[in-house]
Order: structure tokens, then sequence, then C-alpha cells
């Protein structure tokens, strides 16, 4: 047994134990107690109400709705953008001309703030002003309520989303790629298969694990938009696209409900939990059938 | 390959990189544009450079204001995460001791507890200790980072041991080992994530609306989003404005960009 350097070891976490746990810890655990908890945040009334927020949260149309619109931003979001990622990654793998002038600019919506993206796209949704629209009108299609209308709206949040998210699925598809041994495809190549089979039985079952961890990576961020909608609609129209996030936003911190938007934090986490859950376990059944 | 293949292969990457990059043209372009051509038929390429706008746009919010915060807050959440998260990373990836496994899985375990959970009570300990409209509150509780603890403690592993050994031989401290040894060999992976954490602190938002509500301790990106509400339909004051949000943080990126991804890259795949 290797002697052990305690004390050396905790001076050097010593910071960053003391800011994870006034920062992180006591945050987790007090959202936790406020979850069952009535209170405005003001008064020194603090009510004991045990589930009752969980229960009053489940029973109300609001949040059902405001799930729903993020699921569907969430599945819609990381579908496409895996999709478009992996399509991109295969095709700028080879060796083609322009290939990194090409991966820059795929990737430079990711390192773009989502509040600054939101006001650009929010000019080019606009409906009479957009560029989007002017083009439909130049090749003489109606124009479309992107931001006006209940569905629109979401397809346009969503198209942000998977704006923002193509560049990073491609950079992280493309260094799973590289690692993949040529001697698949040359033996492939050997019985005769076309690119096409190539890519369908070779690339993406050898993709697996990377699209796995992709899928929960999105999944568990695009579940938690926020930015975006708060500058380009703003829950709107008639709280079309009122996500969890603003939900949340909106209940603790403009209406008051301390207690109920902890309840609704926690849900969100479940949620991200379990489906992360589901995911591995869909992944580990997908694996016993080869 | 084939030449015709070659070249509806790229057509199509090109129409695809046009399209991801349009946003960005078109803001530029409007950007320039005098304030009367705002309705008139839109192009993409600027015709007009009305440099103007910029001046319009910057004298009617305080931009200068919300760049200095911006820019202050940024850079210390860069400073403090890599300093920190470097500190943390070297007993975990060097050290035996006692509660190893605790603290670590501890630490990537908040990585799955989305910020929503925290985000009212931690707003609440801000209000108690009286830190709202400060700097502090939007840099301190931002220093930790479990993802910048885990990335430089993959990189740290992968330094031969033997190196420190012999420095140990030698009668070297443990600190001396991590000052004079780790470190300057981690340079890619300490680059990585001060690029990283810049990025971070410069596009943070929801934090920033919460804590600062004055104008003087407003970032950029809480700025641009006010502007919006505010001047929403004066696009090239507007779109002025979000030029200037975004150019640090592209800037900063072109420069690292090879250590940025793979940065990604060794955050997100390798375990």
């Amino acid at each position: 047994m290797k002697k052990k350097d305690n004390i050396t070891a905790y001076l050097f976490l010593m910071p960053v134990t003391v800011l994870f746990l006034i920062f992180s810890v006591i945050p987790i655990i007090y959202s936790l107690y406020l979850s069952f908890i009535m209170w405005n945040g003001f008064s020194i009334n603090k009510k004991f109400v045990g589930f009752n927020n969980y229960v009053l949260l489940f029973s109300n149309n609001e949040f059902y709705h405001s799930f729903i619109i993020t699921i569907v931003y969430t599945v819609l979001v990381t579908t496409l953008s895996i999709i478009i990622g992996m399509i991109l990654a295969y095709l700028l793998n080879k060796n083609i001309r322009f290939r990194s002038l090409y991966r820059t600019m795929y990737f430079i919506p990711v390192i773009t703030a989502t509040a600054a993206a939101g006001v650009i796209w929010k000019y080019m949704f606009d409906s009479s002003q957009g560029i989007i629209n002017k083009f439909l009108n130049f090749i003489h299609l109606p124009a479309v309520p992107w931001l006006s209308h209940p569905i629109w709206v979401i397809i346009s949040i969503s198209l942000v989303g998977v704006w923002k998210r193509i560049g990073f699925n491609m950079v992280i598809y493309i260094s799973a790629l590289q690692s993949i041994s040529p001697l698949y495809y040359e033996a492939c190549e050997i019985d005769g298969a076309t690119k096409g089979q190539k890519f369908r039985y070779i690339t993406v079952p050898l993709l697996k694990p990377t699209t796995l961890l992709l899928v929960i990576m999105s999944f568990i961020d695009s579940f938690q938009i926020f930015d975006q909608v708060y500058v380009m609609t703003n829950g709107g129209p008639m709280g079309a696209s009122d996500v969890l996030g603003l939900y949340l936003y909106r209940e603790g911190f403009k209406v008051g409900h301390l207690g109920y938007g902890s309840a609704i934090g926690w849900v969100i986490f479940a949620f991200i939990f379990a489906a992360t859950l589901i995911q591995l376990k869909i992944n580990r059944k997908g694996e016993e059938v080869y | 390959m084939k030449i015709y293949k070659k070249i509806i292969m790229h057509l199509i990457l090109a129409l695809g990189a046009f399209i991801m990059v349009l946003p960005f043209l078109w803001m530029i372009t409007t950007s320039l544009k005098p304030l009367k051509l705002t309705y008139d038929s839109p192009y993409i390429f600027p015709k007009s450079f009305e440099f103007s706008n910029y001046i319009t746009a910057w004298k009617s919010a305080d931009f200068l204001s919300f760049y200095k915060n911006s820019i202050f807050v940024s850079i210390c959440i860069t400073l403090g995460t890599v300093v920190l998260s470097a500190m943390a990373a070297y007993p975990f990836a060097r050290l035996n001791f006692t509660g190893k496994n605790f603290w670590f899985y501890a630490f990537l375990g908040t990585m799955m507890i989305p910020f929503y959970v925290e985000v009212i009570p931690l707003y609440k300990i801000i209000e108690k200790i009286g830190w709202l409209d400060t700097r502090r509150a939007l840099i301190i509780p931002r220093l930790f980072s479990p993802f910048g603890i885990f990335l430089l403690r993959q990189y740290f592993l992968t330094i031969p041991k033997e190196l420190d050994e012999a420095a140990e031989i030698d009668g070297a401290s443990k600190f001396y080992t991590f000052w004079k040894i780790i470190l300057p060999l981690s340079k890619p992976a300490l680059a990585s994530l001060t690029i990283f954490s810049f990025i971070f602190g410069w596009n943070d938002f929801l934090w920033p609306l919460l804590v600062t509500t004055r104008p003087e301790y407003t970032t950029v990106q809480v700025g641009i989003s006010n502007f919006s509400g505010k001047y929403g339909t004066l696009w090239p004051y507007l779109m002025a404005g979000t030029v200037t949000s975004i150019v640090p943080v592209i800037i900063i990126f072109l420069l690292g960009q090879k250590q940025f991804i793979e940065g990604l890259t060794v955050g997100g795949i390798k375990e």
C-alpha cells in the first residue's frame, strides 16, 4: 500500500471544495427543502406542505403544456442535429478541398451566445422584415408566420437549436470516425460493398457509442432551453413557446412561488435523469441483439 | 472519386455552410445599412457602410459599460476556473488520499444536476449575503467547474509518472512537481479550458439576468437582450449591437480553434 498524502491533497482541493459546498451542495439541499414548503420569498411565514407543490404541478395544465413543448423541442433538435452532424462528419472526414473552412463555418454557431443568436434569428424570422420570408416572397411562396403561429414557433425555435448543435455533433463524430480502423472498410471493399452499404453497415454501427453519448448530451442540454426563447418570443404567442425553463423563471422569480419553482426544477432533473437511464438501457438491449 | 460526384458534394457542403453563416452575414450587412433603407429589398453582402450605426447603438445603450463588465467577469471566471480546476485535478490524477473516489464522484455527480434545481436557492443565498448587483455574484458561484476538473485530470493522467517520481527522488515537494512539471506539460489542456471558460463566461445569460438589475452591472448578453426589447425594430442599430456582442468570442475561438476542438473531444469522448 502506497503512503497517503492526505494533507497535501486536501490543501489542493480546499478552494474547489468550499465553492462546491456553498454554491452546489447547499443550494441542492435547500432546493429540495423549498420544494416541500409554500413560501413567497419575503414573509416569515413558511408553511410545510409536503408533496403539495408537486401535486399542484401535476394538476396544472400550464405545466403539461410547457412539458410537452419542451419535449417536442428536445426530440426535434436531438434527432435532426445528430443526423445532420453525422452526415457532415462523414463528408468532412474525407480528404477534400476547403475541409477546414467548411468545418469552421459549421462550427461557428456553437460558440455564439444563445442570447445573441436569439436576437439575430428573431430578425431572420421577422414576418415582414425577415430575410426568410423575403426569400419566400421572392420565389412566390406564401409568407410563413414563423414566430407568431403556435405550431410554427416550435419549429422555428427548434431550427435555431439545430443550427446551434450541428457543429458540436459534427466535431465529436469526426474524432470518432478517425478512430475507426480502415481495415473494416478494406475488408468490405473486398466483399464488393458499395459506399452506401459501407456507411450503413460499418460507419453507423461503429459510431453507436458516440451517438448514444451525443443523444444523451443533446437531450440534457436541449431540455434546459431558456435563452433563445426568452429573447425571441418570451414564451409567445399566447404561451405557445412557454418552455419549462421560462415557466420556472416566471413562477420562481416573477410570481415569487419559490417552493413551486423549486419543484419544477426537481421535475426537470427527474425527467432528464430518467431519460438518460432509459437511453442507456435501450442501448444495452440493442447490443444483446447483435 | 468521379468529378461530378465531387462537384455535387461540394455544392451540398457549400450550400449548408452558407446557410450556417447566413445569419452572421445578414447581421453584418444590416448593421451597416442606413436606417432609412431598412425596409428596402434585402441583400446579403454589404453595399453601404454606415459605421455610424455602431456609434448610435453604443450611445443609446451603455455598451461601453456592458463590455467592461463582460470582459472583467469573463477574465475573472477564466482565471479562477483554470487555477482552481488545475489545483483540484492534480490530487485526483496523482495523489493517494482518503475519500478520493468520494469527492471525485461527488464533483462529477453535480454535472448531472441541472442549473434549474439550484437556481432559486442560489439566488436566495446571493441575496442573503448582499451580493445582488455586484460583479462578485457573477463570478464566484461560477468558478466550480466539474468539467474543468475532469478535463485537466484526464490530461494529467497522460503525463508519464516517471517524471514526477524522478523529481521526488531529487527531493521536490508535491507543490513543486505540480507547478514545475505537471502544469508546464499541460499547456494544451490549460489552453482548452481557458478558451472554454472565457466563452462560457462571455455567453452566460440566465444567471447575470437574475442577479444584476442595475445597468452598471449588466453584461453584454443581458444588455443586448434588453436592447432588443427596447429598440426591437431599429434593426440596423440592434444588429450593430449584436455584432459587437459576438466579435470577442469569435476572435478567441479562431485564435484557439485547435485547442478548443481538442478539449471538446477529450471531454466528450475519452472516459
